[in-house]
């Protein structure tokens, strides 16, 4: 019996290379870039040369820690790299023109379930974070932007009088060397955690009310009084994906503005090997008889791509994150990140 | 570094993969990775070419064999493939089948009856939800394309079963969409799934009722573990511990990565909600190595294989099993 997935052709190796049609620069020889991501499936297939962008040798530096891989882009240790979306929107209101983005995504995440509360502050809801204290990572978080839009829109709670206080929810210490408070054009109040405690530390000794953000507080599951806020937050996420059908963005893509304008074809090329590489990535999710990964309930999960997500849950191109996109746009404006609000379009290169 | 070369077919699992990538290395050995994508393809080639020094295999087959004179193989407890297989239970609409016991009296496909999956798949009909398989008329044959074996008894067994093999130029898929089978079990998801109307799981919601049987027997349905030729150990016995190690070290690895906390290491969008499961239901590991963790569910799986008539009685699994793992 011949090897056959399930439910569509699953093309798997020896696949040429992606193909986009796009005016390129003949070039003798292959040009190396350095590309700095965290290492996702939907990305594997450019370390493990899977998938080749013609004309193009890409170097891949895998760092499983978000902000120091946009730091170290900062610096211009890469030539493209996996890039936090607050930073790309507010390079994109204030006219800094380093780097260019494409419209790839390789961070998306629902974070209802990554906002946790002690039980003893008397917060059951929403509403009841107003004026309180509460843990973040860093301001500029984009998780903790899209947590207190979300919060604010959909749950009505007034955060205006919230005291938020930045540090490592795992560790004293801030997040990164390079976390600097930007200046917020909306009045914020923001304190500094204090020295020799983490975040988790915080919330434990009833200091903190609550944390936000990205990163799962370590006392989750050991300290009975750490809960989440939604204690049912997949279906929470669920219905809010149902409703608004924004499946929030955390980062995104971005290239030297100098190599790309030097050899403006490598977008496209860029562009269709990330989109091969999710393409194989979802068709190596597929099992056919086994579990390609340890998740005891794979089948329940493929089941719900196929019917949530029309069997993409990680789309790429303006197009179908547009809404996603704006509202994060009006997320950051209104919490004072922004002063000018750019357009979807012109934050981003055309891909083709 | 140069070791003792060695063969291994596989799927590309997750918690197999870092042996191919080289991000775990097993102590002494060179391991040489050849990748599979359809399993029966190892088994058969292992099975009679002893094509590879060692492979995933199936352990049903091995739970019927282990005893026999001149068996070719010893085996690690390490399964690197389980699965809940109530997902795996489809049923025509029109058939009137609207629970388990419905399949009395019914044709109900399967791939190749002796299959693990169709093993925990009747076991679990019969056990769980009561259903007389003496009362299903069974038909086998290939899910995607036409072919499978063509006799009308089942070889091996010790007692007769009859099957109906596929009509020439008919797939299990097909005849599961247009009626001509009434359900259909074995370990592929039928290509009409998601396509015909017609084609719906026997169990809607298949992950509850799963999780709620799991909960109480602890039994994650195994389906292959690790075979190593027997004259490649014998040779060199320290390899068994070796890969061993070196198995449950990527599995360790893959889990690690799975949690990592700054994004989704995979694109199932509720990762995190299934992570908790995993710490919750399956104490941090789905996964485990050796025969002790999995005792409950290889002990189950010789008790079904007792009533399906494939074996006379169920071994003690230790005998099944190198000594590994300091077990």
């Amino acid at each position: 019996m011949a090897r056959k997935p399930r439910r569509k052709a699953a093309p798997k190796k020896k696949k040429a290379a992606p193909r986009v049609k796009a005016s390129r620069k003949k070039v003798s020889s292959a040009l190396r870039i350095k590309f700095g991501c965290g290492s996702y499936d939907r990305l594997e297939a450019l370390w493990t040369g899977a998938v080749k962008p013609k004309g193009l040798e890409i170097a891949v530096t895998r760092i499983d820690a978000p902000r120091q891989l946009f730091d170290l882009m900062d610096q211009g240790k890469f030539d493209v790299a996996e890039y936090g979306m607050t930073g790309l929107v507010i390079n994109a209101a204030t006219g800094d023109d380093r780097f260019v983005a494409i419209p790839v995504f390789p961070s998306k995440m629902f974070r209802h379930g990554y906002i946790y509360v002690n039980r003893r502050s008397g917060i059951s809801t929403p509403k009841d974070l107003a004026g309180r204290r509460i843990g973040v990572p860093t301001i500029t978080q984009t998780a903790a932007i899209w947590q207190r839009g979300q919060l604010a829109h959909d749950y009505g709670a007034d955060l205006s009088g919230v005291t938020w206080v930045t540090g490592a929810v795992d560790r004293p210490g801030p997040l990164g060397p390079g976390v600097v408070t930007p200046e917020l054009h909306v009045q914020t109040r923001i304190e500094r955690a204090p020295a020799g405690k983490s975040l988790d530390d915080l919330l434990a000794s009833g200091y903190l009310d609550a944390i936000i953000g990205a990163n799962r507080a370590p006392s989750l599951g050991h300290n009975p009084n750490i809960v989440r806020l939604f204690p049912d937050y997949a279906n929470e996420e669920r219905e809010y994906y149902r409703r608004t059908g924004i499946q929030p963005i955390m980062h995104g893509v971005v290239i030297k503005r100098r190599l790309y304008e030097k050899n403006p074809w490598i977008v496209a090329e860029l562009y269709g090997a990330f989109q091969e590489a999710k393409t194989r990535a979802l068709e190596h999710l597929r099992p056919w008889g086994a579990q390609p990964i340890m998740l005891p309930w794979m089948e329940a999960e493929l089941d719900e791509i196929d019917a949530l997500f029309g069997g993409d849950p990680c789309s790429y191109g303006i197009e179908p994150n547009r809404k996603t996109l704006a509202t994060l746009i009006d997320y950051m404006a209104e919490q004072g990140f922004i002063e000018t609000k750019p357009s979807v379009d012109e934050m981003f290169v055309a891909v083709d | 570094m140069s070791g003792l070369p060695l063969t291994y077919a596989g799927v590309m699992y997750d918690r197999t993969a870092p042996l191919a990538t080289g991000a775990v290395k097993p102590r002494g050995i060179d391991l040489n990775y050849l990748e599979f994508d359809y399993p029966p393809h190892i088994f058969n080639k292992m099975e009679h070419e002893l094509g590879f020094d060692t492979s995933e295999f199936g352990i049903s087959t091995h739970i019927q064999k282990w005893a026999e004179k001149d068996y070719p193989f010893v085996f690690l407890p390490i399964f690197p493939s389980k699965v809940f297989r109530r997902s795996y239970m489809f049923v025509n609409r029109k058939s009137g089948i609207k629970s388990p016991k419905d399949l009395e009296g019914k044709r109900v496909g399967v791939p190749a009856w002796g299959q693990t999956a169709a093993i925990w798949q009747r076991g679990i009909l019969a056990n769980d939800h009561g259903v007389d398989m003496d009362k299903i008329h069974w038909v086998q044959g290939g899910v995607y394309e036409y072919g499978g074996p063509r006799g009308t008894t089942v070889r091996g067994l010790l007692k007769e079963q009859m099957v109906e093999p596929t009509p020439q130029g008919k797939t299990l898929s097909g005849m599961i969409a247009t009626g001509e089978i009434d359900a259909l079990i074995g370990a592929n998801i039928p290509d009409t799934f998601g396509k015909s109307p017609d084609v719906v799981r026997l169990f809607p919601d298949a992950r509850a009722v799963d999780r709620e049987h799991f909960k109480t027997s602890g039994v994650f349905p195994i389906m292959h573990a690790i075979a190593i030729r027997r004259d490649v150990w014998e040779r060199n016995k320290w390899i068994a511990e070796s890969l061993y190690e070196a198995f449950d070290a990527a599995k360790n690895y893959a889990l690690t990565k799975m949690k990592y906390p700054g994004s989704i290491r995979y694109m199932t969008p509720w990762i995190d909600d299934e992570l908790d499961e995993i710490e919750t239901l399956f104490a941090g590991d789905p996964w485990p190595s050796g025969v002790e963790s999995n005792r409950k569910t290889l002990d189950k799986l010789a008790e079904y294989m007792v009533q399906q008539h494939m074996i006379v009685k169920a071994p003690n699994m230790d005998d099944l099993f190198l000594k590994v793992g300091g077990h």
